[in-house]
């Protein structure tokens, strides 16, 4: 709770400094932020404490998910350095928009009413929308904060209908008490409660880009800011996971056979299509948004295993791909600012002109393919393993086919890194860079070899 | 922690550091100190075995070192654990001192080679894998040491790499390795089956199955002796050995003569309890045991080259120890393991001493009259050659009668063919003693050279010098192992106390020969012996300038021995053709046809499909929201009519 609090004064303190000259100023009141609440996050480990009437739970879920999401932040604070040097005007609304997103994700995490898993989706979403248009000049950046907007707003639709249904039925918007009435009503429960339920997880499903409901996470992706891309990309998706994990565990367990038929085709269509759908890609990010959805798809196999595994292997998943993503978000960020393309061709020959950064970038993409040695591996592992400990067995088979397929497009990049080509330049990192990328590379190493420290935190 | 486990952990990462020393700082490190610090790394764990040998008589006699959890699945628990007991410190004392030997001598015997970084780099990572293979308290932490150091075999076998011949010699016995590993690998896949278990001590103790099953205990010991034949190159995989003679001769000394072949007898006697249990592959292993030591052993009289003598002599002497394995002796068997460890690393060393002051030249046709040239070599060789050929006292006689016994108390029709094999042996050996070290020196007459491709300079025999003392000093520590190692298991007839039997404290076969037999068995072998050597003298000394006999004086006989009975043209003929007209016929039709093909078709297909989702999104919205509504009604469809 304190860190949320001290999050909001770094936000409304950036807006302010906004008015100063020096952006540098900007940059270290943020990380100054995000520290500081990242170790009161840290604090709260342990606790289980129920505030304002049971609408915030703060417990050790929220906590580790809180942790994971303030700790991504400002990995991608420190890839922002270069918006300071390109002398950025809008940076300090740009740093507070983000911090107030980042205040919605830690809300979607520790929210024991739907009211309050309402209102942080919405102070998540909203700052993102005009963030997604933050470019101004950018015709794409305007056109992807729109489509946002448009789908996003469709969705909220939803999330709401599926809202009022449930309260229609059961008259509370507490998710323990919907949990006891469905264990009360068991035979009386009326049909608007089921529908309800499903349409409150496509609602959700919205925010997390899974198909079908994922239309708008490919031109988003490429149109918005990289910086902002990379955010989507890590903190939204972990606290939209965080967020219908715990709905579902906390309020509709005890219906799950009901809605996992459902999930269960979400997520058949989430892993194979996306899946398909990157082979034929020629942009980074536009790849990158695929392989996102795609790893919603493996995420999604824990949310459907709903059992005791499944929090640690969120977690995990979550975590790791957050690391493999910033890196190679971040690359794609350097890499555009210097040459101006983001398609895997012009990528050619970057690891030779580049070593450091070169390694790197494949350690990232290594990771988010699943190959031993780093976390990326012992997250698919764990997420197969929850879905077997629940009888999921086909659907992992399908997993493990789209993972071979995957191989295909990471690799492709990473041949790319490889190649022979002249024409790359030598690409300078500042400090904040190799910072974030050193931290990011290293946890993906530790995380691949003592997996177990993270997994069995939940 | 307790003491011991710092030691294990210590004497495991000593070899392992000066790997990493001499594999990644070669730079800048002249050669000399890389072989100081790849002896270093050897020699600091022979001190710290000794230690761990001193503890162990005081305490407990065995204990299992638990470093960590590895794998765990189902019902099946593997951790990085170690043992530590007489048998295990045995062994790390005769791979850590005659390692550490070896290290030294090599620092005079590489030190003209520019690669010499690399060389100590390798023979330190295999001592590393040696130690593990030796103390690993599970068959699977076994088999890391028993592959790892195949693979140091390999590199080293080749590290003269530019040659062709010697790349081929490293390839092959690789491969032939690998099928003896195949048969290791499937025995530890039988035990994970039948006892859920590969720790040692798990297995020995389950009585239930080891009683009952007897089909089961047979078959995983069968395939456990594949493995042991492989590695320790008995019949039908002995055929890499000798060519694995391309390496530098220190690797022959340490890895193909005195411990890496020997793992096999030692994985055997490791696994003894189980292999009680299966008195069919006992059977079998004493056939392999004494065809292979007469076989080896009558190659080995044709051979010129002075190393291949060695390497069958080294298979002959390994048949010996399986013929005590068959027998149930398994002390013996250690013990010969560990007086051959000291003599035959004593031979090859003196062959490289001999090789080194001839500048590379290893066939004996092009050596004669060193003994007053060489005369360190001429009298550690001797030693050495004494030893093998079993006179007493020196270490030899006692280890290879302990077996003669043993065989005899089996059956004497046996013994006579055993007996058969040590004349053979003491033949062979004193054979290339007077051909290199008395008669004239032929290195420089014109007529042994017709058959040589490249005509090595010429070198005048008052050229010829005695090897620095960093090669003489090993020569010499050996030469009194060799003379001396025998009394650490004295036998009682000779007024000892079979000091290593009872320390090692395997349940091992009884000799119920009484005295008067004993002496005169090992009379009668000594004697015929002692024969064979005069014997041996005149027919190679007596004329002047006398070489080997050349192919064109064969009879038919003799040619088939000097070809080494066609064996290896025999698995050309059976296994390479065969494999490959199969791969010529296979290629075009299964793999490019078929295989190719299918994979191919595979990649197309996902490609095609992909082509068609990427054109869902087509950046319209009103598209957008309409299949998302579309999906909706479809999931709200579900909802109502299905569920």
């Amino acid at each position: 709770m304190n860190s949320l609090i001290i999050l909001s004064i770094t936000g409304i303190t950036l807006l302010f400094a906004g008015l100063g000259k020096s952006k540098w100023v900007l940059f270290t009141i943020g990380i100054a932020g995000l520290i500081t609440a990242g170790i009161l996050t840290l604090a709260d480990w342990g606790k289980n404490e129920a505030l304002f009437n049971k609408m915030i739970i703060i417990d050790d879920y929220s906590t580790a998910f809180n942790f994971s999401i303030i700790f991504t932040t400002l990995m991608i604070f420190l890839i922002s350095s270069n918006y300071i040097r390109n002398a950025n005007k809008y940076l300090a609304e740009i740093y507070a928009l983000m911090i107030f997103a980042l205040i919605g994700g830690c809300i979607m995490t520790s929210f024991g009413n739907m009211v309050t898993l309402f209102m942080g989706i919405e102070t998540l979403s909203i700052p993102l929308y005009v963030l997604a248009g933050s470019r101004k000049t950018s015709i794409a950046s305007n056109e992807a904060s729109f489509k946002y907007f448009i789908l996003g707003s469709f969705a909220t639709a939803f999330f709401l209908l599926g809202v009022a249904l449930i309260y229609g039925a059961s008259g509370t918007f507490n998710t323990n008490e919907i949990s006891s009435y469905i264990l009360l009503h068991q035979t009386q429960i009326p049909k608007i409660f089921y529908t309800g339920i499903i349409i409150l997880i496509i609602g959700l499903c919205f925010k997390i880009a899974a198909i079908p409901f994922h239309f708008w996470s490919p031109d988003v992706y490429e149109g918005a800011p990289t910086l902002v891309t990379t955010f989507m990309a890590t903190v939204v998706k972990t606290a939209g996971f965080a967020a219908i994990f715990r709905l579902l565990q906390n309020a509709f367990s005890n219906l799950s056979v009901y809605w996992q038929t459902i999930l269960w085709i979400i997520t058949l269509l989430t892993l194979l299509i996306s899946a398909l759908a990157a082979l034929n890609q020629t942009g980074m990010k536009r790849l990158m948004a695929y392989s996102g959805i795609s790893n919603s798809g493996f995420i999604l196999l824990a949310v459907l295993a709903m059992n005791s595994m499944s929090p640690g292997a969120i977690l995990f998943y979550t975590f790791t791909y957050a690391l493999g993503t910033i890196i190679v978000f971040g690359m794609i960020m350097l890499h555009q600012e210097y040459t101006g393309s983001d398609s895997i061709l012009s990528f050619e020959g970057f690891g030779r002109a580049n070593p450091v950064s070169g390694i790197i970038f494949t350690l990232a993409l290594l990771s988010l393919t699943g190959i031993p040695v780093t976390g990326g591996f012992f997250a698919k592992y764990y997420i197969f393993l929850t879905a077997i400990h629940s009888n999921f067995i086909w659907i992992v088979v399908i997993g493990v086919i789209t993972t071979v397929i995957s191989i295909y497009y990471y690799f492709k990049i990473i041949n790319a890194l490889w190649k022979e080509n002249r024409c790359q330049k030598k690409i300078p990192l500042i400090i904040p860079f190799r910072t974030a990328f050193l931290i990011c590379s290293i946890l993906i190493i530790l995380t691949g070899i003592f997996p177990d420290y993270l997994i069995r935190l939940l | 922690m307790n003491n011991t486990t710092i030691y294990i952990i210590l004497i495991l990462l000593f070899p392992l550091a000066g790997f990493l020393i001499n594999a990644f700082l070669n730079k800048n490190l002249p050669g000399k100190i890389s072989g100081i610090i790849g002896s270093i790394a050897v020699f600091v764990p022979l001190i710290l075995s000794l230690i761990i040998f001193i503890n162990l008589k005081k305490n407990i006699p065995a204990q299992t070192i638990y470093l960590s959890q590895w794998i765990i699945t189902g019902q099946i628990n593997i951790p990085f654990e170690f043992l530590i007991d007489p048998l295990s410190v045995l062994m790390m004392l005769v791979v850590t001192g005659v390692g550490t030997v070896i290290h030294i001598y090599s620092i005079g015997y590489m030190h003209s080679d520019n690669r010499i970084h690399t060389f100590f780099s390798w023979m330190n990572l295999f001592i590393f894998f040696m130690l593990i293979l030796i103390t690993g308290a599970n068959y699977l932490i076994m088999f890391i040491g028993w592959e790892g150091v195949g693979l140091c075999s390999y590199l080293l076998i080749g590290f003269w790499f530019k040659n062709n011949e010697f790349n081929y010699a490293a390839r092959k016995a690789f491969i032939m390795n690998r099928i003896g590993d195949l048969g290791f690998l499937i025995a530890l896949f039988l035990m994970i089956i039948n006892f859920e278990t590969l720790s040692f001590n798990n297995i020995f103790t389950a009585h239930h199955i080891l009683s009952q099953d007897t089909k089961t205990i047979t078959i995983i010991t069968l395939l456990l002796l594949v493995g042991a034949v492989g590695k320790s190159a008995q019949i039908p995989l002995y055929t890499w050995l000798p060519d694995a003679m391309a390496g530098p001769t220190p690797v022959s000394a340490l890895i193909h003569a005195a411990t890496m072949v020997a793992a096999g007898v030692y994985m055997i006697v490791r696994s003894n309890l189980l292999f009680r249990f299966a008195p069919l592959t006992m059977d079998l292993i004493i056939i392999i045991g004494i065809t292979t030591a007469l076989l080896s052993a009558t190659i080995a009289l044709y051979q010129e080259d002075i190393k291949k003598v060695l390497a069958y002599s080294t298979i002959s002497q390994l048949g010996y120890m399986f013929l005590a394995l068959g027998l149930g002796a398994y002390s013996s068997a250690m013990f010969h393991l560990t007086t051959h460890a000291f003599f035959k690393a004593l031979l090859f060393l003196a062959a490289g001493s001999i090789i080194h002051a001839l500048n590379g030249e290893q066939n004996l046709r092009m050596m004669g009259g060193l003994a007053g040239k060489l005369p360190v070599t001429f009298i550690t060789f001797l030693i050495a050659a004494l030893a093998i050929s079993g006179i007493p006292p020196f270490s030899g006689f006692f280890s290879k009668d302990q077996i003669l016994l043993n065989t005899f108390n089996c059956c004497p029709s046996l013994w006579i063919f055993a007996v058969l094999g040590s004349i053979l042996t003491c033949i062979y050996i004193f054979r290339v003693f007077y051909l290199a070290f008395y008669g004239e020196y032929r290195g420089n007459s014109p007529d042994n050279h017709d058959d040589e491709d490249i005509i090595k300079p010429d070198k005048d025999i008052s050229a010829l010098h005695e090897s620095p003392l960093i090669m003489t000093i090993p020569l010499i520590i050996l030469a009194v192992l060799s003379l001396a190692g025998g009394f650490i298991n004295l036998p009682q007839i000779f007024g000892g106390n079979n000091y290593l039997d009872n320390y090692l404290a395997i349940e091992s076969a009884e000799t119920g020969i009484d005295d008067t037999t004993e002496y005169f068995l090992i009379s009668t072998t000594v004697i015929v012996v002692l024969i064979m050597i005069i014997i041996v003298w005149f027919r190679y000394t007596s004329k002047p300038a006398q070489g080997p006999k050349v192919i064109t004086e064969m009879n038919f006989i003799e040619k088939m021995v000097y070809n080494k009975f066609y064996v290896d043209e025999l698995y050309r003929f059976l296994f390479e053709k065969p494999y490959d007209f199969l791969s010529e016929k296979l290629l075009p039709t299964i793999e490019k046809g078929t295989i190719d093909k299918t994979v191919n078709s595979a990649g197309t297909l996902s490609l095609t499909l992909g082509s068609l989702a990427r054109k869902i999104q087509n950046g319209n919205i009103s598209f957008y929201i309409l299949l998302m509504t579309l999906a909706a009604i479809a999931f709200l469809a579900i909802n109502v009519f299905i569920l």
